[in-house]
């Protein structure tokens, strides 16, 4: 490396130290000290152009009314499930999305609360079809630990991506999204909690069986949609 | 009764803040809404991207406010900011939109002739070197910041830098036309 090179090299480092050591290496030659001023030519340019932005004066607007209606937001009673997440002018759309799936959530308590009610009656085993037989009764536990593994398998994946919600690094638009995630997860992992603690109870109940089913279907579709995003890159 | 802006301190507007004191919010952004539209209009280009990113890092100071005592609310916002600008430009690359004819910013209405070339210079410049410029010389981030906020090691910050700077100063120099692209 030649001394101009050198000298150049030293003034990208963020120690002063160096830069007085390039001082010093400049001193007595003509060619090199120009390199300095130079570089003290391109700080000043960079000085002047960083004063010459003004902000649009409606933006002042923009940001506080965004503000307002974010406090608003956050002053009033939150539904279930959705405290945490920022609302803005910009994530309305998404909330109706998120809306959807915690009424399907909720669709899924009152099947729970309703089926809950049929089961207080003494359970008869019989061949009617309500109730299904040991055999299948086995084999459909076996196919719900399997399901279960598999949905602990991909949220093992997904947990790291889903804590990004609280890292100051993440974007806001994709903390509230991420946030909204876990809400929706939660919802299900309650449902599911829900639902198992009453097939322990009933374990012969094929609708009860059903319910946990589609729950782990809608956890596997969630948790693979937050993967699939982060693979494309979308969560920041 | 309230002190008036210029009195109070960012400590004592943030607190308030957190009581959901608008006028509090509109101080906040008067001290530092310029600066911070300015660290993102010159790393993005585009005064409405530039608009969302300042929103988003005001949003960011209400929804996620930094822990009192702060020691530097402007530093705080000012690396928010670049965060979300870092982010709309790795949105943007990932849509490709890179390849689409740059929309240049708008002039400004003031400054010297040498602040105008910078300005046309630095946009002809290779992306990820005009970024490690943007960040270091402009932004005043050290090379350990920028490498984390990049993700590259410091050791390329800096080498980044160094043949920026010497493209800078081709593109700068007399009789060089300053809107020319620079190969990456």
């Amino acid at each position: 490396m030649n001394r101009a090179d050198e000298i150049r090299e030293l003034l990208c480092s963020d120690d002063p130290a160096d830069h007085q050591r390039a001082r010093q290496l400049a001193r007595g030659n003509a060619e090199l000290l120009v390199l300095l001023d130079e570089h003290d030519e391109l700080a000043a340019a960079v000085a002047d152009w960083k004063t010459q932005a003004q902000a649009p004066a409606a933006l002042r607007e923009r940001v506080l009314a965004q503000l307002r209606e974010s406090e608003t937001s956050r002053n009033e009673p939150a539904p279930a499930r959705v405290v945490g997440i920022e609302r803005s002018p910009r994530f309305t759309s998404r909330l109706w999305t998120w809306r959807g799936a915690l009424a399907a959530a909720a669709t899924l308590v009152v099947v729970i609360m309703a089926t809950r009610t049929v089961v207080y009656e003494p359970v008869v085993i019989s061949t009617s079809g309500r109730l299904i037989v040991s055999n299948a009764l086995a084999a459909a536990h076996e196919a719900e630990q399997r399901h279960a593994e598999a949905i602990a398998e991909l949220q093992r994946a997904a947990d790291p991506i889903l804590n990004r919600a609280h890292d100051l690094q993440t974007g806001a638009a994709e903390a509230a999204l991420l946030l909204a995630y876990r809400d929706r997860i939660s919802a299900i992992d309650a449902a599911i909690a829900e639902v198992n603690s009453y097939l322990d109870e009933n374990p012969g109940l094929a609708s009860a069986r059903t319910v946990l089913l589609a729950a782990y279907i809608d956890k596997t579709r969630i948790l693979e949609e937050v993967l699939g995003r982060d693979d494309r890159g979308e969560l920041g | 009764m309230k002190p008036a802006h210029g009195a109070s301190s960012d400590n004592e507007l943030l607190e308030r803040c957190r009581t959901g004191d608008a006028e509090a919010f509109g101080a906040i952004y008067d001290r530092y809404g310029n600066i911070l539209y300015g660290t993102a209009l010159r790393m993005l280009r585009r005064p409405e991207q530039a608009e969302d990113v300042v929103q988003v890092a005001f949003m960011k100071l209400h929804t996620k406010p930094p822990q009192p005592p702060v020691s530097n609310l402007g530093g705080w916002l000012h690396r928010v900011t670049t965060n979300a600008a870092l982010d709309q430009l790795r949105k943007r690359q990932r849509l490709a939109e890179q390849e689409l004819p740059e929309r240049p910013m708008s002039a400004p209405k003031s400054g010297t002739g040498i602040g105008r070339d910078i300005e046309i210079a630095v946009q002809s410049l290779p992306e990820r070197g005009r970024q490690v410029f943007m960040l270091h010389d402009v932004e005043g981030f050290k090379h350990g910041e920028i490498a984390k906020m990049l993700e590259i090691s410091v050791g390329t910050s800096k080498s980044q830098l160094f043949r920026t700077r010497r493209l800078l100063r081709e593109l700068l120099a007399p009789g060089t036309s300053g809107d020319q692209g620079v190969e990456a």
